[in-house]
């Protein structure tokens, strides 16, 4: 590089390191934030669809009663059926420690060469579990099972250490112990992660599932619909393939406990991710704002600092617009030295993000992948962003003239006497001098503060409010589970008298209380004929101490209540005309009735795609002619009575299955609490993280303002020295200043925090679950975030401070 | 062997006390006002000052701090703007030109030289000097060095091309910088208070030099408050409270007769230099 203009420019980046490190670092952040969101959405995004496309998802899944091979064959038959397929699942005992007995799900699979939806993909390494890692899978044969991954790396739920080859040991529905050989893992992207429902799972053949004692008939059916691509992805038109399907078998004499039908096109959990992308876009593009702003902070004290040099270029010759290149060069030298830090880096974290995420729900996404889309949005930003945040600044700094430049001399900037802000400043008393003179330096560059305070005010408001988006998640949990009163919920497999089934339960007398109740799956006949979503309907005493419904609008039933219905607020987004007061059609098995709606409840948690409704026992066992029977048991457990809810489940199933009851599943609500933990967590952390980075904006704005302040007052901290000043005065009055800094935005930040936090837990609400969360601020994010920012304060205040303490009387004043 | 034009010189000396017309002088001042708001009110630093300097003279401006003598000396440089009255500098109506096209004209007609150097700390000796080259783009990029290299070789400096100006004395700084003056050969050089941070000795050599400069034929209008300098000079102005107080010729007026210097072809330059006089190289004693 021959050009001297060129050469000052470069020279200037590398002798101010530690200023270029903090433009770089500026600039980084925003990059960094917006290529991340960008990358984790085009990641998560693509590979969902990719893998829902490859394990050739069920389009709709029929919770059936034992049916048989010719029913499987008939239902193949429809025309609008491209393929069905028959599994079945029972809940067995495995050995995960000695004498530590867990669920395992274990699903019974007709023939592994054979799998044509939902496949299963044989998995040759398991993170994290080396006894995976060397042998390859094969499909099981009998007293063999295949186990699904999730499970391999969940904590607790299969024994330690677990290999290829190992034997098992399993308790079979009825008790009997059973030795299963281990053939490999495989990955089932249709089923939920182990780390999800606290569960392992596996598959077995139909010899080893009748082993263990369950039927040789299928009770779940997967579809697959023929149909134009519109179709495909039109659920009401797979929902009445679905219903086709699920009255043929209803007609072969079969019971359909249930239809489900996913929302087409997608995995159960991509909403979640969409509704995460939803939420980390505009928190990147903040991120980049704030990247901004600490660029144009940056640029202007260093035209501040140039103003000499550019007085001096100009009287040399230089024209303005030859020093606005070289200063927007020095700019576009920041931006490749921030991509090169700022894209690896995007690379690596967002690839550790999506693998956590990932954990979560059993998916594992590519490690290292850059798409180009995202690498060209980093650039578009890392270089335009920058240039544009540095034009102002250069170009006023530019403006000045040679004569201004030149005779800048003397002691500091002048600060102006008047104003109503310097008297007050001026009337403040009974504090030291010197820290008369923090307080007063702090606001001395009231631009240059007001650019830091912005980026340190967003940042630590977005700490805080997600310390009360976490709270309200948590209230909305409570809330939720609030309406679950009981501990545990067992489904059974068809309408028994409740007062028989009561017996059993009275076997185990840490159960106190038990309520049972009817259930069925319902359609809506619209006004044109259509049929809606399946609906589980739920027919519960109206006075049930079980639940402890919280309405959104209406009422809740009352004992004399007869053809009243109660919508979870699920319905709605099927079925958006419906409200208090409208009167719906049903048809419950074969038969259609009419329905009045009393209220809409708020219903957290239950199964995916099951949309819950509520009407009166008394009303529907009488349409039904079900007096007196349940097809469901809820229980409430004496909390001191010495068995977990998950302990009292299990037995409960033992006891029912051993007296001839059919159980279809247990559930109990620590899952529902796992669960819906979990879920929760994930939008924490990444709220948090995104938190952290706008936060560590606005330290480094902090960082460079204190440089800045302190390099532009260095005559004047030579003068103070000169007169007397120790080294701990000069380090107090910079760290003061910074810390007041840190103070006065915390103080914004905070008043604040409460309405942008309950605007933010209203959107989360909003975008994933349809319903506002409770909101609940949380003053201990305050208080974290007053800390954070006294700490962060000193931090970015103190190398400046001890760097201003080490200077010498002689070098300051010398100071050009 | 490519040759560029070099000095412009004067084929007038000395003019006495500003005397002459408008028509034979290189810089010419009419009638120039300058006024400054301050929070104190309006303060006039100059009052209808009426200049003119003819090509090789080398006028001493002093007066007292506040006098108003580094505003005449803006007003010559274009670094600051008449109020009211005309500024014509070779020829330039320099109160007419934009401040982008003022920036421009200084590179190449007028050598600046400060009382503090102002050197660009981040670059070497030798590219401070190739730097106005750079921004006027004046001679191709081998010419730009040899001709920095030759200009400080001139001032005794070429040994410390390489250097930052931190490792240099206040008198070598100043050196270098009136070599960076020259960088474009302009015809007129102002130097404002160009002695006023150096030692006794170190301010002697750096006048010699820009003695020298005059020998060659350059004009040299220098802003002092140097009683003892202002004697070694061809005029002397003496400004007081923004008025020309006197105009008088200086001791060693045409002491120096431009006629008989010229432009030097160098025996090593590619091209016209200017040579410092020959004898008169500079020694320099302490460290400013």
């Amino acid at each position: 590089m021959h050009n001297p203009r060129w050469r000052k420019v470069v020279r200037e980046l590398w002798l101010n390191r530690t200023r270029t490190t903090l433009v770089v670092a500026s600039i980084a952040v925003g990059i960094f934030a917006v290529g991340t969101v960008q990358l984790l959405r085009s990641v998560i995004l693509t590979e969902l669809q990719a893998i829902y496309v490859a394990s050739n998802a069920a389009q709709a899944t029929l919770f059936v009663g034992g049916v048989d091979e010719d029913t499987l064959a008939s239902v193949r038959r429809i025309p609008e059926v491209a393929d069905a397929e028959g599994r079945s699942s029972l809940s067995v005992k495995v050995e995960a420690a000695p004498g530590e007995w867990q669920n395992l799900t274990v699903t019974a699979i007709e023939d592994f060469g054979d799998i044509r939806i939902n496949l299963l993909d044989p998995v040759y390494a398991v993170a994290g579990n080396p006894g995976f890692g060397a042998e390859r899978t094969a499909w099981p044969e009998k007293n063999e099972i295949v186990l699904e991954r999730s499970g391999l790396t969940a904590q607790d739920v299969l024994p330690e250490g677990l290999q290829v080859g190992d034997e098992l040991r399993l308790l079979s529905v009825n008790d009997r112990e059973r030795m299963i050989r281990v053939t490999g893992a495989v990955y089932d992207p249709n089923g939920f992660s182990a780390r999800f429902s606290g569960t392992a799972s596996g598959y077995v053949d139909y010899d080893t599932f009748e082993r263990l004692g369950g039927e040789r008939a299928y009770d779940q059916i997967t579809l697959r619909v023929n149909g134009t691509p519109e179709q495909q992805l039109d659920k009401d038109y797979i929902t009445g393939v679905a219903n086709a399907a699920a009255d043929k078998i209803e007609k072969a004499g079969y019971t359909v406990r249930r239809v489900q039908v996913p929302d087409p096109g997608r995995l159960a959990l991509q909403d979640l991710f969409d509704a995460l992308a939803l939420l980390l876009t505009p928190l990147g593009l903040l991120a980049l704002l704030l990247s901004g702003f600490l660029v144009i902070n940056t640029i202007s004290a260093l035209m501040a600092q140039q103003v000499r040099q550019i007085g001096v270029m100009k009287a040399i010759g230089g024209r303005r617009g030859q020093i606005v290149i070289m200063y927007l060069g020095a700019v576009l030298l920041y931006s490749v030295a921030a991509l090169v830090v700022a894209v690896p880096l995007t690379v690596v974290v967002a690839g550790g993000l999506a693998a956590f995420l990932g954990s979560f729900i059993n998916v594992e996404f590519p490690r290292w992948s850059l798409p180009p889309a995202v690498i060209g949005i980093q650039l578009l930003v890392g270089i335009l962003v920058p240039l544009l945040a540095a034009l102002f600044p250069v170009f006023r700094g530019t403006a000045v003239t040679v004569r201004e430049a030149v005779t800048d001399y003397g002691v500091g900037a002048p600060v102006s006497d008047d104003g109503w802000f310097t008297r007050l400043l001026k009337s403040i008393k009974g504090v030291s001098r010197p820290m008369q003179l923090s307080l007063r330096n702090t606001f001395r560059r009231k631009g240059r503060l007001a650019l830091t305070l912005v980026t340190l005010v967003l940042g630590g408001m977005l700490f805080m409010t997600v310390g009360s988006v976490r709270s309200s998640l948590d209230g909305l949990i409570n809330t939720g589970l609030d309406y679950y009163q009981f501990d545990v919920q067992v489904q059974l497999g068809q309408a028994y008298r409740t007062e028989r089934v009561e017996q059993v339960v009275r076997t185990i007398p840490q159960f106190t209380v038990t309520e049972g109740w009817l259930g069925a799956q319902v359609l809506r006949v619209r006004d044109d004929g259509s049929e809606g979503n399946p609906l589980t309907m739920t027919a519960l005493p109206s006075d049930s101490a079980m639940v402890k419904p919280t309405l959104t609008s209406g009422r809740w039933l009352l004992p004399d209540d007869q053809n009243a219905i109660v919508l979870s607020q699920n319905v709605l987004s099927s079925e958006p005309d419906l409200e208090v007061g409208d009167v719906m059609t049903l048809e419950i098995g074969d038969k259609e009735s009419q329905w009045t709606v009393v209220g809409i409840a708020q219903v957290l948690g239950g199964p995916p795609n099951v949309i819950p409704v509520y009407v009166n026992y008394p009303y529907f066992s009488w349409l039904t002619a079900d007096m007196s029977r349940a097809t469901s048991l809820q229980l409430k457990l004496d909390p001191a009575g010495g068995l977990t809810q998950d302990e009292a489940a299990t037995l409960l199933n033992e006891r029912l299955d051993a007296a001839g009851y059919e159980v279809a599943s247990v559930f109990t609500i620590d899952t529902l609490r796992r669960f819906t933990g979990a879920f929760f967590d994930i939008i924490v952390y990444l709220l948090l993280a995104m938190g952290v980075l706008i936060a560590s904006v606005g330290a480094l704005g902090l960082a460079g303002t204190m440089s800045t302040n302190v390099l532009e007052r260095t005559r004047e901290i030579g003068v103070m020295r000169a007169i007397g000043a120790s080294d701990g005065s000069v380090l107090r009055i910079v760290i003061v200043e910074g810390v007041f800094i840190g103070l006065i935005s915390w103080v914004f930040g905070a008043m604040l925090a409460w309405p942008v936090g309950a605007l933010l837990a209203q959107t989360v609400g909003a975008v994933l679950f349809q319903q506002a969360l409770p909101y609940v601020f949380s003053a201990g994010g305050l208080a974290t975030w007053l800390v954070i920012v006294v700490v962060l304060a000193v931090l970015a205040s103190f190398l400046p401070a001890w760097r201003a303490s080490r200077l010498t009387v002689r070098e300051v004043l010398a100071y050009q | 062997m490519l040759r560029l034009p070099f000095l412009r010189k004067s084929t007038n000396g000395h003019n006495g006390n500003g005397a002459g017309t408008d028509a034979d002088a290189l810089i010419s001042l009419r009638g120039v006002i300058k006024s400054y708001k301050t929070p104190a009110g309006e303060f006039q630093a100059l009052k209808g000052v009426d200049l003119r300097v003819a090509p090789g003279e080398f006028v001493a401006v002093i007066g007292k701090s506040g006098s108003g003598k580094s505003t005449l000396s803006n007003m010559i440089t274009g670094i600051d703007r008449p109020t009211t009255g005309e500024v014509v500098v070779a020829g330039t109506p320099v109160h007419k030109l934009r401040e982008g096209q003022i920036a421009e004209w200084r590179g190449r007609n007028v050598g600046v030289v400060f009382q503090f150097f102002q050197l660009l700390p981040t670059l070497t000796v030798l590219e401070n000097i190739l730097l106005p080259m750079d921004f006027c783009n004046m001679y191709t990029t081998r010419e730009r060095k040899e001709r920095a290299l030759h200009l400080l070789d001139q001032v005794e400096m070429v040994e410390h091309a390489g250097k930052l100006p931190t490792a240099l004395s206040g008198g070598q700084q100043q050196r270098v910088a009136i070599a960076r003056a020259l960088a474009n050969d302009p015809a007129i050089v102002v130097a404002d208070e160009p002695t006023g941070n150096l030692d006794s000795r170190t301010a002697d050599a750096v006048f010699h030099l820009f003695e020298n400069l005059v020998s060659e034929g350059k004009t040299i209008l220098m802003v002092t408050h140097d009683d003892d300098m202002a004697r070694r000079v061809t005029r002397t102005v003496t400004i007081a409270d923004g008025q020309i107080a006197s105009d008088t010729a200086g001791a060693r007026a045409r002491v120096v007769a431009p006629a008989a210097h010229g432009t030097v072809h160098h025996a090593h330059a590619p091209h016209a230099v200017p040579v410092f006089g020959g004898a008169a190289r500079l020694s320099e004693g302490a460290h400013a």
